[in-house]
Formats: C-alpha cells, sequence, structure tokens
C-alpha cells in the first residue's frame, strides 16, 4: 500500500471534528431537512386538498346562486361567514360576460348582499384581494365606488393604479382622462399592448383625450402608441389631419401605429403621407404602408406600390403587391404585367405571380 | 473483503505513489466542479421561488378574460411538424384547433412521411391544394405542396420532402403569416390557456421579447381524452416517474432562475414561442444538429448581442405542455445521448460567446455554466464514479472518506430535488393529490441509486456520438395518446 492518503482526506484527529465529520454533518442535515420539507408538503397538500375541494364547492354553490338571483330577483343569497372574497371572484366572473340591466342587478345584489367593495380601504389586504376589489368596483355605478377608484389611481402599487384605470375606462369615466393624464405622466407603467384596450374602453368620446395622451411627450411612449391604436375603433377620418403630425413622428413604432389606425379610421388625402410613409427608412412603417394603401383601397397609388415590389424586405413586397391586388382592375393588371416580365426570377416577379396564384386559389 | 480488493490493486499503489501529485489534482478537480455544480444547483432554488412568486401576482382569470378579448394580441402561426404520424396527427390537429387565443394559424408541416399522414389529414379536415405567396428567408427541402381547408381557415398543411424536424419547421417559419410562432412537437398536447399564458412577455415587453418557453410535463399517467389533458396523474412506471422528477427540476428550478438571470439558454423544442422576424435574420433552425432548439436560442443571443439589441428571452412557469417520455430503457437512452449530442455541437458551434465580454451575461455566465453542467459534468461525474472508488482500491483514498463523500452527493440531489417538490408544491400544484406528492418524493430519492448514474453514462455516449460526428435522430417508441 502506497504510504500517503490524499491531502483533504482528514478525518477526526486530536484537534475533535475533523472536515470527514463536517461532511457527514451536512449529508445528514441535507437529508433531514428534505425529508422535513417533504411531510410538511405532503401533510399540507393533505389538508389543503380537502379545504380546495369545499372552496371549489362553495364556488360552486354561489355562482349557481348568483344566477337563480339573476333571474329572480326576490331570492336571496345564502352566505356563510368567510364568503366574501368567494363572492367577488364569482361575481367578477360573471360580470365580465354579463352586460346592461343584468350587470346592474347582479351589483345591485352584491350590495344588497353586503358585498360593497368600496366599502374597505384599498390599501388594506393582499394585492390579489386589493386588485379583485378594484376590477370589482369597474361594475358598479355608485359615488363612493368611484371615488375610492380616484384614489387608487394615485395608489404606490402600480397594478392598482393600472387596475383603476381599467376599471374607470369600464365605467366610461371620460371627464377623469385629464386626472389619468396627469397620472400617467407622473408614473412609469409596463408598456403592455393591452394599454390600447384598456384606454379604448373609455369609449367614443374620449376621442379628443386619447389624442391628446398621443401628443403628450411627458406620457411614456409605449402608453402614447396604445393611445394611438386605441383610436381604431373609437374615431373617424376627421381625426386624420391631426394622425398626420404623429405620422412624421421621430420613433418608427409610433408611425407605425399610426398607418394602422390610419388604415382602420380612414383619412382625407392620404397620399401624400402614405407616398412618403412607402419610402420610410424602416421596413415595418413601409409594411404598415402598403398595408394602409390596400385597406383604404386607393386607386390613386399603384404606381407607388409597384416600387416597392423591389424593397428588400420581402413583408413590404409582399403587403405592396397584395395591396395592388385590393386596389381593383387597374393593380392586378400591373402584376400581370409585372409577374410576366422578361426577369422571372426577380423578387418583384417573382411576388407578383405569387399573389395571383394566391388569389385566384382564393377566389 | 477490503483487504482482497485492496491487494488486486496493490501493483497499482506504486504507480500511485509516484503520480501522487496528479492523483490530487484529478481528485480535487472533480470534487471542486462537483461543489460548483452544487452550488449552482443551491442558487437556482432562491432565484426560481422569487420569479414564481412575481408570475403569481395577478388573477391568472382576469389576465386571460383580458387577452382573450383583446385585439391587440400579437398573432401566432403554430407549427407542428409531423413525421409518420397517422394514428395520432388528426386528434393533435383537432386539439390544436380548439385552442383558446384569439388570433392564431396552424401549420402542419408533413416531413414527407412514408404513412399516410398527409391522407388522413386531407380526409379528415377536407383539404383541398392551395397557392401560398411565402419567402424562402430560411433553408429548408423543397414544398410538394400546399392544402388548405375552407371548413377550418385557420388550417394549413404543408406538404414537403422529408429533411428532419428543423427542416420541417424552417418550411413553417416560412410559409407562416404571423408574426409570432410557437413550434409544438407532434407528440405534445398543449393546455388549452397555454399559448394565452405563454404570449404574456410579449404582451408585457413588446420591444424586448423575441422568445419565451413555457413548462413541459410528463403525460405518462394523465388520462387524456379529445387530445386534452382531463386527468393529471403520475405514472405507474418507475422510468416515467422519474422523468417527471427530472423535467420539473430542469424547468420549475433552472430554466426559471436562468430566466430571472437573464442567461436562459435554451427553449424546448416541444413548446416555445418565438418571433418570427428574429429567427429569420438570426438564420432559422439548423438542420444539422440534433439539439435544434438550444442552438436556435443561443444563435439568437449571439445574434442580437452582435447587433447590440436590447432583448429579452424568458421562461414562464404556467404554460404547459404535455408530452409523452419514453417508457424503455432503450429509447430513453437513444433520447438522452442525443440531447447529449445537441447540447454539444451547439455548445461548440457557439464557443466564440463563451467567457467573451462582448455577450454579456450570456457569455460570461451563461455558457460557462453549460460547460460546467452540460459540457463537463457527464465527464466529471462517470470520471468520480470510477476514479473515487478506484482510489479507495489503490489505497489511496480512505473509505471513510469515500462514504461520506458520496453520502454528501447522493443527500444534496435528494435535498435538490425537494427543493424543485417545494416549488411546485407551493406555487403551482399541479398533481392535485397528496400521494403524487409522497410518490415524487420517494422518486426523489431513489432516482440517486442507478438512475442518476446509468443517465451520465449515457451522456457519456452522447460524447461519443458527437465525436464520432454521428447526426442521426434514432428510433423514438412512442405508445402515443390513448382516448
Amino acid at each position: 500500500m502506497p504510504d500517503f492518503q490524499l491531502v483533504f482526506n482528514i478525518s477526526a484527529g486530536a484537534a475533535g471534528f475533523g472536515v470527514l465529520d463536517w461532511i457527514w454533518l451536512a449529508a445528514l442535515v441535507l437529508a433531514a431537512i428534505g425529508v422535513v420539507m417533504m411531510a410538511v408538503l405532503i401533510t399540507r397538500r393533505m389538508i389543503l386538498g380537502r379545504r380546495e375541494a369545499r372552496r371549489d364547492a362553495r364556488c360552486a354553490f354561489l355562482k349557481r346562486q348568483l344566477l337563480v338571483c339573476l333571474e329572480n330577483p326576490a331570492a336571496g343569497l345564502d352566505l356563510q361567514a368567510g364568503d366574501e372574497a368567494l363572492l367577488i371572484d364569482v361575481a367578477l366572473d360573471i360580470l365580465r360576460m354579463i352586460r346592461g340591466e343584468d350587470r346592474a342587478r347582479l351589483t345591485g345584489l352584491l350590495r344588497h348582499n353586503g358585498i360593497d367593495p368600496a366599502g374597505k380601504r384599498i390599501d388594506r389586504g393582499s394585492l390579489p384581494q386589493r386588485l379583485a376589489r378594484v376590477q370589482l368596483m369597474a361594475y358598479f355605478d355608485d359615488r363612493d365606488s368611484l371615488d375610492r377608484l380616484r384614489a387608487a389611481l394615485h395608489d404606490p402599487e402600480p397594478a392598482v393604479q393600472l387596475a383603476a384605470i381599467a376599471a374607470l375606462g369600464e365605467r366610461g369615466q371620460v371627464a377623469l382622462l385629464p386626472e389619468i393624464g396627469a397620472v400617467l405622466e407622473e408614473a412609469h407603467f409596463p408598456a403592455s399592448l393591452l394599454w390600447a384596450d384598456i384606454l379604448c374602453a373609455f369609449g367614443d368620446d374620449a376621442v379628443p383625450a386619447l389624442l391628446d395622451f398621443a401628443f403628450n411627450r411627458k406620457i411614456d411612449l409605449p402608453i402614447r402608441i396604445a393611445a394611438v391604436a386605441a383610436l381604431r375603433p373609437l374615431a373617424g377620418p376627421e381625426i386624420g389631419d391631426r394622425l398626420h403630425k404623429l405620422a412624421i413622428y421621430p420613433d418608427p413604432m409610433m408611425r407605425e401605429a399610426v398607418l394602422d389606425t390610419i388604415a382602420r379610421i380612414g383619412t382625407h388625402e392620404p397620399d401624400a403621407l402614405l407616398t412618403a410613409a412607402l419610402e420610410d427608412s424602416d421596413k415595418h412603417v413601409r409594411q404598415a404602408a402598403a398595408r394602409t394603401v390596400g385597406a383604404l383601397g386607393l386607386q390613386t397609388m399603384p404606381d407607388q406600390l409597384a416600387r416597392r415590389l423591389d424593397d428588400p424586405d420581402w413583408q413590404v413586397r409582399f403587403y405592396a403587391a397584395e395591396a395592388l391586388y385590393k386596389i381593383g382592375d387597374r393593380g392586378i393588371a400591373m402584376l400581370r404585367a409585372v409577374a410576366g416580365a422578361p426577369d422571372p426570377d426577380s423578387p418583384r416577379a417573382q411576388i407578383a405571380r405569387q399573389m395571383l396564384a394566391e388569389k385566384r386559389g382564393a377566389a | 473483503m477490503i483487504e482482497a480488493i485492496h491487494g488486486w490493486f496493490s501493483p497499482f499503489a506504486a504507480w500511485a505513489y509516484a503520480h501522487q501529485d496528479t492523483i490530487e489534482v484529478v481528485a480535487l478537480f472533480i470534487i471542486a466542479v462537483g461543489i460548483f455544480q452544487n452550488l449552482i444547483y443551491l442558487l437556482q432554488l432562491p432565484i426560481a421561488w422569487q420569479e414564481l412568486r412575481a408570475h403569481q401576482k395577478e388573477r391568472e382569470s382576469d389576465r386571460i378574460w383580458k387577452l382573450l378579448t383583446s385585439e391587440n394580441v400579437p398573432g401566432i402561426s403554430l407549427l407542428i411538424p409531423a413525421y409518420n404520424e397517422e394514428a395520432t396527427v388528426v386528434a393533435n390537429v383537432h386539439s390544436i384547433l380548439a385552442l383558446n387565443f384569439p388570433k392564431f394559424e396552424a401549420l402542419i408541416i408533413n416531413d414527407g412521411s412514408r404513412d399516410r399522414t398527409l391522407d388522413r389529414l386531407i380526409e379528415a379536415f377536407g383539404l383541398v391544394p392551395v397557392e401560398r405567396a411565402w419567402e424562402a428567408a430560411v433553408p429548408h427541402q423543397s414544398v410538394r405542396g400546399l392544402y388548405a381547408s375552407p371548413e377550418y381557415p385557420g388550417l394549413l398543411v404543408i406538404d414537403k420532402e422529408n429533411g428532419g424536424k428543423a427542416d420541417a419547421i424552417n418550411a413553417g417559419i416560412n410559409l407562416a403569416r404571423m408574426p409570432l410562432f410557437c413550434a409544438v412537437d407532434a407528440d405534445s398536447l398543449l393546455e388549452p390557456d397555454a399559448l394565452l399564458r405563454a404570449v404574456r412577455p410579449f404582451i408585457e415587453h413588446p420591444a424586448q421579447t423575441v422568445a419565451v418557453g413555457g413548462t413541459v410535463r410528463v403525460a405518462n399517467g394523465c388520462r387524456i381524452y379529445a387530445g386534452q389533458v382531463e386527468e393529471v396523474g403520475l405514472a405507474r412506471r418507475f422510468l416515467p416517474l422519474v422523468q417527471s422528477m427530472e423535467y420539473i427540476r430542469a424547468f420549475l428550478m433552472a430554466r426559471l432562475a436562468w430566466s430571472r438571470l437573464g442567461i436562459l439558454t435554451i427553449i424546448s423544442g416541444a413548446f416555445g414561442i418565438f418571433r418570427r422576424e428574429i429567427v429569420i435574420e438570426a438564420g432559422g433552425y439548423d438542420p444539422g444538429t440534433v439539439g435544434e432548439d438550444l442552438d436556435l436560442v443561443l444563435r439568437m443571443h449571439r445574434f442580437l448581442r452582435d447587433r447590440q439589441q436590447a432583448y429579452s428571452i424568458s421562461f414562464v412557469p404556467e404554460p404547459v405542455c404535455w408530452t409523452e417520455v419514453p417508457e424503455d430503457l432503450g429509447t430513453l437512452g437513444r433520447q438522452r445521448k442525443r440531447w447529449q449530442r445537441g447540447a454539444l455541437e451547439s455548445f461548440f458551434s457557439n464557443r466564440a460567446m463563451l467567457c467573451h465580454p462582448r455577450y454579456g451575461r450570456i457569455g460570461m455566465a451563461g455558457l460557462p455554466l453549460m460547460l460546467v453542467i452540460d459540457v463537463l459534468g457527464p465527464l466529471l461525474e462517470v470520471a468520480g464514479y470510477i476514479l473515487i472508488p478506484l482510489f479507495w482500491a489503490m489505497g489511496v483514498l480512505s473509505l471513510d472518506f469515500m462514504l461520506a463523500f458520496v453520502a454528501l452527493t447522493f443527500m444534496y440531489g435528494v435535498f435538490v430535488s425537494c427543493g424543485a417538490l417545494a416549488l411546485e408544491e407551493k406555487e403551482l400544484r399541479r398533481y392535485p393529490k397528496a400521494r403524487d406528492l409522497a410518490l415524487l418524493s420517494m422518486v426523489a430519492v431513489m432516482e440517486n441509486f442507478g438512475y442518476r448514474q446509468l443517465n451520465n453514462f449515457w451522456r457519456i455516449g452522447g460524447w461519443w456520438q458527437f465525436i464520432r460526428r454521428r447526426k442521426d435522430w434514432g428510433v423514438m417508441k412512442r405508445k402515443g395518446f390513448s382516448g
């Protein structure tokens, strides 16, 4: 046998507790932690499993009761202690899917049974509970809940602020948009694409305020872009002139959003704007411009579109070819001419041929 | 007995004495890398927990409702490559078409199947040949034809020459019309809300997010009906059970933690959402590798870092894709060798990023971690299995030390697995029964005795295949989803 052993092979010696003992101790501690952790988790699961089953059954019962009460307002809710949070959850799921009188009847029923989200301070409870109360207030129409929502606009938690803005939108509180604008100027929210839906919920009367948001440089750019997107289902061509100014904004995402909005709402005299946009340095803006020409069916622009059939970006070529097809006979004739050009492998000839084949098949 | 073993190895003792320094260096190196690996796992647990908690803030039903009713959710093209899937393809397509998402199209890519996959699709969905304008942006084998259904406007079937999974997805990328695409394995099932949950980072950080991975779980043992998991359960056989534990550890711990730190290097090929434009610019999938999912994510990192573009590649824990895992050792071994080969191919083809400050966290942390865990990990672990007992047999290592070292390694493995299970139980609770949890706890212990070692030997097999430049996928035996 060799007369050496590896240096790290130190067993308990005169010093007492050696490296080897520490290793064993660590192994035992890890094993003990693992065993205890799993024992706790399994026990907890057994308890929670029963509790969750009871909760699910209670939720189902409350849902049935709410639906019965909607049909028959004389029927009362049979509530127990601790039902409030469950009832809010269940009610929220139902409220999202109903409108008008049903909604008013359900909120009345909730209030009648002591579920008044405005009755509690918004800054109390866990975040999900607070959010649920704010969301529920979207469906109430009383002054107290409105005041609570206004207070929630200034909550230190951005998620609560966001939920309050969404709730005010759901209530169509256009008059509060200037106040919301001031909040947006000060706070920094995530750049969620859902901002457009939240702002859109304020309805047709919100168009001037949304335009103001779009031009307000103190508000974060993604929210300004969302304000432009929110105009799509709300506005008409009369706001086109103001949007034209944003179409030359330095940020390409804003230019793209403006063009997509114009594609939906239309505008007066779009040719100059779209001709410039088709030559934009950003490919996404050129794509949006081609889409817009197609969506508006502008028969005055086939030459500008035809130039884009040579674009280095395939998507621009595609949208230009599609727009040519959409604008009708003149555009289709142009596509046919390009498809039969002497150089069949050129990008313009290829996309023209592909577009004609696709549309022929679809027809 | 012990004396006898020492006796057999006594001729080597003199050699050991002569090479004492070398032996010490080798042993210390193995132990140091083992400790480093274990520290990494220890680090992953709290980070993953933090990330999981951050995901639980908002009411899930509210978020899903908002997305379902939104006009502003980006569209997704689902790309499903199918090769000889005649038995399951129709059910899978039905389940895909039933997904909850406001804007999506499903592209089934028949990758030159030799069975009746295409015929089954044509019959089931009344497909007719169509033309579609598309860009040859990324390379793939030639397309033989396109088929669409008048009844299902969001369905397109691409019939192409066989070229492998990566090649098939490339064809799907070229023909996709949505800004995002989601690559899904034909042998996997998506939960109805999986896309709604997974698309969240693209909604919340639209300018930065380029790719998102979701959790993949083991479907063996679940009750499946009409292409949907009706009841979540665990398999009763050891191999799928132990893989359930591995998937929980890999997805809920490692990927979640790396995602939080911004060093995620892989998005599972079974379920991931990508921004199509960026994937095209990065060159699409590489049909020349079997680790095409890992390779793509690494190349995206490289491309975006080279372009100095702010971006995020993240992982969301909730979206669930259920996949069928191998139930026999042969198939599992082939799969693990292939995974290891894929990891090595991807690592070495992107080695330029390793410890290169230009590539930021991914170069300075992501790739080095991959080197330690995926590249050197199996070599050193197997070296440990062989050398530590050998050193003991040669008499240069005491039995006490060997046993203590082995006990610590095993207990640490058990502890890490229990930690991952605790995360699962605390935040997600996808396995509803207490006995499932108890079963997984037992597996967390048992896997350390035999399975873990076997897995590492398979990974060495993957190394060998990599050295021999094997490129094939190997035969994968699957039972398919019944019901």
